[in-house]
């Protein structure tokens, strides 16, 4: 008799299997501190009067700006990205190295347990972008007041432009969409290379490199930010906030995450299919 | 048993990709520095073109700085770091113990991971100095106007950057080669508590950056200004990132990390460890494979 688990209990499984309290406990950790940071450098840079809690959140989540080289204010942006890649980077390879026979097996099908990944994968992604960016708000709400208007510090002329209509909502969901399609899409392409090469710190290793390289390459390079991956995530680099890169805009950043999550999502599909999950060795 | 130990270490997939890592990174530096396809270029437009602006000892700085510094980590447990772990879990260990001593065994093992991890951080660093040995102009501007990085970098031994630059260079190697054994220590450290290879080597790397950003929070909280900064772990690698740091915050650091490490290892490592977490692996075994008969 054969045993089918449905879609939804696949994904279930892959949700619990890889949940972990110290991985939870240490991002609302690091989320907390760079709230904190984030509000002392918004307190400092802008007049007590008119700073509020999205000053705070673009100094968080905005990303190092186009000109900007500094390793201390690229860290608030890498930080959880890297958190991210590593709480993920071994949840399939590892899984199935060790007892991909039975799960697969019980799961029914080789492609159904990739779909249960690939889905739990965007669950997470938007669950950890979302604990990430209360976490920093609330704390940062311990000390600087709410506004609906939006970051003061755009606003202001510190920017080289100033954005119309970016009031606190569109900073949010625009920063969130960003930020989540953008660590998924990348956990994707790290989960396919750790099953490809079956060391799942080959992934980890590509993509932290990838993400800071692209950063690095982006800096003082308008016109080949936009192509770079893990750029998209970089609020601060886009067209409405930075007049140097002219066509960057957040739907472009949408397209450009989706059409790698995409890529990503077929190769490993394809490659599942006839994937061996008796031959795998045991050491990941 | 050392000739044996080192023999896996070098002549292993890991080593050779953790030197080729590095030797990209080191590239994309020096590509960053000014390509010398660059220098060539300026040469042939710029009549005013001083061959002192770019230099050997300038571009060895700016290697080691980033991409270089914020992978080292990994670059230095790469090679052996996992290797205690992968024993464990290969069953390697209850063979190896049965023809030499735990004490030797593990003694073996942390100065081969040592070795492994800074020769892994060294060599792209060595490579680095000399490719721009041999494309760059060999001195030092003296006029502040021909100085693009720094007159002096700051930190430890900083003295000799004017007076014996070659000298200087070679302080770079050893600061690459201890911070290299420090890291691949930690990372052997954790293979103490976890057998999952991914875990054990990526680890120090996470280790490394939490430690950065908890050591710039606390700068900012104490309103310390940088004195506390200077600690932090970048700066133990990468020549340009704090000119306040000091030999002693330095190195004091990295020889704190190695010792750390080895009291660890004296408390931690016992043979029934060994074969406890051995029988565990051994038991999930059995576990996985009773579960996939069923």
């Amino acid at each position: 008799m054969t045993i089918k688990w449905p879609l939804y209990r696949s994904i279930e499984w892959s949700l619990s299997s890889g949940f972990r309290l110290s991985h939870l406990l240490l991002a609302v950790a690091v989320a907390s501190l760079i709230g904190w940071q984030s509000t002392n450098q918004a307190i400092g840079m802008i007049d007590i009067a008119r700073v509020n809690v999205w000053d705070s959140f673009i100094l968080a989540f905005g990303g190092p700006r186009i000109w900007d080289r500094s390793l201390v204010r690229m860290m608030t942006w890498y930080l959880p990205q890297l958190l991210f890649f590593y709480f993920v980077g071994d949840q399939a390879n590892g899984e199935l190295l060790q007892r991909g026979y039975y799960v697969v097996a019980l799961i029914g099908s080789r492609s159904r347990w990739w779909i249960g990944k690939v889905v739990s994968f965007f669950l997470i992604a938007m669950l950890y972008t979302l604990l990430y960016f209360i976490a920093t708000l609330l704390v940062s709400l311990r000390e600087l007041p709410w506004s609906v208007e939006g970051s003061a510090l755009l606003l202001a002329s510190d920017l080289p432009s100033t954005p119309d209509a970016i009031d606190a909502w569109a900073l949010f969901s625009g920063a969130y969409v960003l930020f989540a399609s953008t660590i998924f899409a990348l956990t994707l392409i790290q989960t396919l290379i750790a099953l490809v090469s079956r060391h799942s710190i080959y992934g980890f290793a590509t993509v932290s490199i990838l993400v800071a390289t692209s950063w690095l390459l982006g800096t003082d390079n308008p016109q080949i930010a936009c192509w770079l991956p893990g750029t998209q995530s970089i609020l601060l680099r886009h067209s409405p906030f930075n007049p140097e890169i002219a066509s960057f805009t957040l739907g472009t950043s949408l397209l450009y995450n989706t059409a790698l999550a995409a890529m990503a999502f077929i190769s490993g599909t394809l490659y599942t299919k006839r994937l061996d999950i008796y031959g795998a060795v045991s050491t990941h | 048993m050392l000739i044996e130990t080192f023999y896996r270490v070098f002549w292993n997939m890991f080593f050779l990709l953790a030197v080729v890592v590095g030797l990209c990174l080191v590239i994309f530096g020096l590509a960053d520095y000014t390509s010398p396809f660059d220098i060539f270029l300026i040469r042939e437009l710029d009549p005013w073109y001083k061959a002192v602006e770019f230099n050997t000892y300038d571009a060895t700085l700016w290697v080691m700085s980033q991409p270089y510094s914020i992978f080292a980590p990994l670059l230095a447990v790469l090679p052996f770091a996992a290797s205690f772990a992968e024993d464990t879990q290969t069953s390697y260990v209850s063979h190896i113990l049965v023809r030499t001593s735990l004490k030797k065994y593990f003694a073996t093992k942390v100065l081969a991971n040592m070795i492994a991890g800074g020769l892994a951080l060294t060599i792209p660093v060595m490579f680095a100095f000399l490719f721009s040995f041999v494309f760059y102009y060999h001195g030092l501007p003296v006029r502040p106007q021909d100085i693009r990085i720094s007159y002096t970098p700051g930190g430890p031994f900083d003295t000799l950057y004017r007076s014996a630059p070659l000298l200087y260079v070679l302080t770079l190697f050893l600061r690459a080669f201890v911070f290299g054994a420090a890291y691949a220590s930690i990372g052997l450290l954790v293979s103490l508590f976890v057998k999952n290879r991914f875990v054990v080597l990526a680890t120090p790397l996470v280790l490394y950056f939490l430690a950065e950003f908890v050591i710039e929070i606390l700068d900012i909280f104490y309103g310390a200004k940088g004195l506390l900064h200077r600690w932090g772990t970048f700066s133990t690698i990468d020549p340009l990132m704090n000119p306040t740091s000091t030999f002693f915050t330095v190195y004091g650091e990295l020889g704190g990390i190695i010792i750390v490490c080895m009291i660890g290892f004296l408390l931690l490592l016992r043979k029934e460890r060994i074969y406890i977490s051995f029988l565990d692996a051994a038991k999930y075994t059995l576990l996985a494979q009773e579960g996939s008969t069923r």
